[in-house]
C-alpha cells in the first residue's frame, strides 16, 4: 500500500461514488438492454431465467417442475424451521409469524455496516439463541432457506438502497459483476448481458434480470439444494478465479447488487436447474 | 596413514561440494517459492487471485517434497508469472469495468 | 549426334523423374507430419482444460458446439495471415475490447507450441 496515494484514492472513491451510485439508473438501463435484446419477452418473465428465452428448454424444465427435486428440501426445511432451539425459542422468534421474508433480503444493516443476506440472518438467529452456525453452501441451511423461499413465493422483491454506506456496498457488487477476472478473463456481464441467451456448449446464458428470484436452487450436479453463494463460487472457479469465502463482504455485496437488479420481480424459489 | 588422511579429506571435500550444491538448489527454491507466495497473496489482496496460481504453488511444493527441484522451481516460476498477470488484470480492470455498465 | 541428343533427353527425363520422386517423397513426409500436427491441434482445441473452443465456436461435425463466437469455417481464407491468427488467439482483447474469448497466450492458458498446433488444425477447417 502506497500511503502517499491515499488521498487520491479517497478522492477517486468519492468521485466514483457520486458518478455510479445510482442503483435506480442502473436498474432502468439494464431493463432497457433486455427489452432491446428480447422485444417479445415481458421483463417479469425473466424470473424463469433462460426458460423465458428458450421454449424447448422451458418444456423440459416444466416437466421437471411437475415433480421438483427440491420438494424434499422444502419439507425438511420446514421441519428444521419449526423445531425449537435448546433455549425453547425458534426461528419465528427472529423472523415473526410469517417465514416468507425473503423479498426483503439482502438488506443493508447500518449498525453492522454490512449487507445481511437471508442465510446470514438465519445463522445469526441461531447464534443469538445459543446454537451453532450451519455451513453456508448446501445442507440444512439451504433447506431452511428453501422453505423460507417457498413461503415467500408470489411476493415481489423490495430491496432498499437508501444510505451512502448501502450504496457503497452495492457498488462493490456492481464492480465485481462487470470486472474481468480469472485466467480466462471473463466478466459476469460478458455472458449474461453482452452475449445473453447465446449457447455455451449445450447451455444458454441467463439474463442478469431475474437471476436472484429463484434461490436456493436444486442442481443435478450438486444432487442437493445450494445457496446462491455456492453458484458464485462455482462460476468463479469455472473462469479460474479463486472463489471467495461464502458470505464474505464481496459476495454479500454481489448478491445485493444482483437482487436489486431483480427488484420488483416475483419470487419463485426454490428453483431447479440442470 | 598420511595417504589415508588425504583420501579422506578429498572424499569429504567432494561430499561437501555436493551438499553445497543441493543446499544452493534448496535456497534457490526457497527464494522462488517465497516470492511466489508473496505475489499470490498480493493478487488475493487486490481481489483477483487465480485458481491456477494456487495449483502451480501446490505442484511446486509437491515436487520439492519429492526431491525434484528442477520441476519445483519451474512451477514456482510459473506461479510467479501467473500471479503477476492476475495483479495486472486487477490494475487494468479498476479502470475498464465501468465501460461495461449499460447506459 | 542424334544419338547424343537422345541420350541427353533420356538423362534429362531421368533426372526430372528422379527429382520428382524425391520431391514427392518429401511432400509425403510433410503431409504425414502435418496430419500429426493437425490431430494434435484438434486435441488442444477440444480439450476442456486447454482450448475448450467448442464452448463457443461451431465446427462442422462437432458435438454440442456453442454459438457465442463465430463458426470456425474456411479459416485459411478468413485469416490468411498466420501471425495475425496467432495474435488473435493469444490476446483477442486487442481487436475487440468486449470479447469474451480468453487470452490464451497472454494469460498462459496455452503454450506457444500448443497455439501453433491449434492454428494448424484450424487452417484445415
Amino acid at each position: 500500500m502506497n500511503w502517499k496515494k491515499l488521498p487520491a484514492l479517497f478522492l477517486a472513491l468519492m468521485l466514483s461514488g457520486q458518478a455510479q451510485s445510482d442503483p435506480e439508473t442502473d436498474y432502468l438501463a439494464l431493463q432497457k438492454l433486455y427489452q432491446q435484446k428480447f422485444p417479445d419477452i415481458e421483463l417479469a418473465e425473466f424470473k424463469d431465467g433462460v426458460y423465458a428465452i428458450d421454449a424447448k428448454m422451458r418444456e423440459q424444465w416444466l416437466e421437471m417442475e411437475d415433480f421438483p427435486a427440491y420438494e424434499i428440501a422444502i419439507d425438511e426445511g420446514e421441519e428444521l424451521y419449526n423445531t425449537p432451539f435448546a433455549n425453547g425459542k425458534s426461528y419465528a422468534t427472529c423472523f415473526g409469524d410469517d417465514p416468507g421474508v425473503k423479498s426483503g433480503y439482502p438488506r443493508f444493516d447500518e449498525d453492522l455496516g454490512k449487507v445481511v443476506t437471508l442465510e446470514v440472518a438465519i445463522n445469526q438467529c441461531r447464534l443469538d439463541n445459543g446454537e451453532q452456525a450451519l455451513p453456508w453452501l448446501i445442507g440444512d441451511l439451504a433447506r431452511i432457506s428453501s422453505y423460507m423461499a417457498f413461503a415467500s413465493r408470489g411476493k415481489h422483491f423490495d430491496i432498499k438502497i437508501e444510505t451512502p454506506a448501502a450504496r457503497a456496498a452495492y457498488n462493490v457488487g456492481k464492480q465485481f459483476y462487470y470486472s474481468r477476472r480469472g485466467q480466462l478473463n471473463f466478466n459476469c456481464s460478458g455472458c449474461h448481458q453482452l452475449n445473453v441467451g447465446q449457447m455455451l456448449r449445450a447451455e444458454r446464458t441467463s439474463p442478469t434480470v431475474g437471476q436472484a428470484t429463484h434461490w436456493p436452487v436444486y442442481r443435478g450436479k450438486w444432487e442437493d439444494v445450494g445457496t446462491i453463494h455456492k453458484r458464485f463460487q462455482e462460476c468463479n472457479s469455472q473462469v479460474r478465479s479463486l472463489p471467495l469465502e461464502p458470505q464474505s463482504d464481496v459476495y454479500r455485496s454481489l448478491e445485493y447488487f444482483l437482487t436489486f437488479m431483480s427488484n420488483g420481480m416475483e419470487l419463485n424459489g426454490p428453483g431447479s436447474r440442470r | 596413514m598420511k595417504y589415508l588422511l588425504i583420501i579422506c579429506l578429498i572424499v569429504f571435500g567432494q561430499l561437501a561440494i555436493a551438499a553445497e550444491n543441493t543446499a544452493a538448489e534448496a535456497t534457490d527454491f526457497a527464494v522462488l517459492i517465497a516470492q511466489a507466495e508473496e505475489k499470490f497473496a498480493e493478487s488475493k489482496t487486490v481481489g483477483h487471485a487465480w485458481t491456477v496460481t494456487a495449483d502451480r504453488l501446490g505442484d511446486a511444493r509437491k515436487a520439492s517434497a519429492a526431491g525434484d527441484m528442477k520441476l519445483a522451481k519451474a512451477n514456482a516460476k510459473e506461479a510467479i508469472k501467473l500471479a503477476e498477470l492476475s495483479i495486472q488484470q486487477a490494475q487494468v480492470e479498476t479502470k475498464l469495468w465501468q465501460q461495461r455498465v449499460p447506459k | 549426334m542424334s544419338n547424343f541428343r537422345a541420350l541427353q533427353l533420356t538423362l534429362l527425363l531421368g533426372l526430372l523423374f528422379a527429382g520428382g520422386q524425391v520431391l514427392a517423397q518429401a511432400a509425403g513426409a510433410t503431409d504425414s507430419e502435418l496430419a500429426e500436427r493437425i490431430a494434435a491441434g484438434q486435441k488442444v482445441l477440444e480439450d476442456r482444460k486447454k482450448g475448450n473452443c467448442l464452448s463457443c465456436h461451431l465446427i462442422i461435425g462437432a458435438e454440442l458446439p456453442g454459438n457465442t463466437g463465430p463458426p470456425l469455417i474456411g479459416m485459411q481464407a478468413r485469416w490468411p495471415d498466420r501471425e495475425a491468427l496467432k495474435a488473435q488467439i493469444s490476446n483477442p482483447v486487442l481487436r475487440n475490447p468486449n470479447t469474451i474469448m480468453p487470452p490464451y497466450g497472454l494469460h498462459r492458458i496455452l503454450t506457444d507450441a500448443e497455439i501453433e498446433l491449434l492454428v494448424d488444425y484450424i487452417y484445415s477447417l
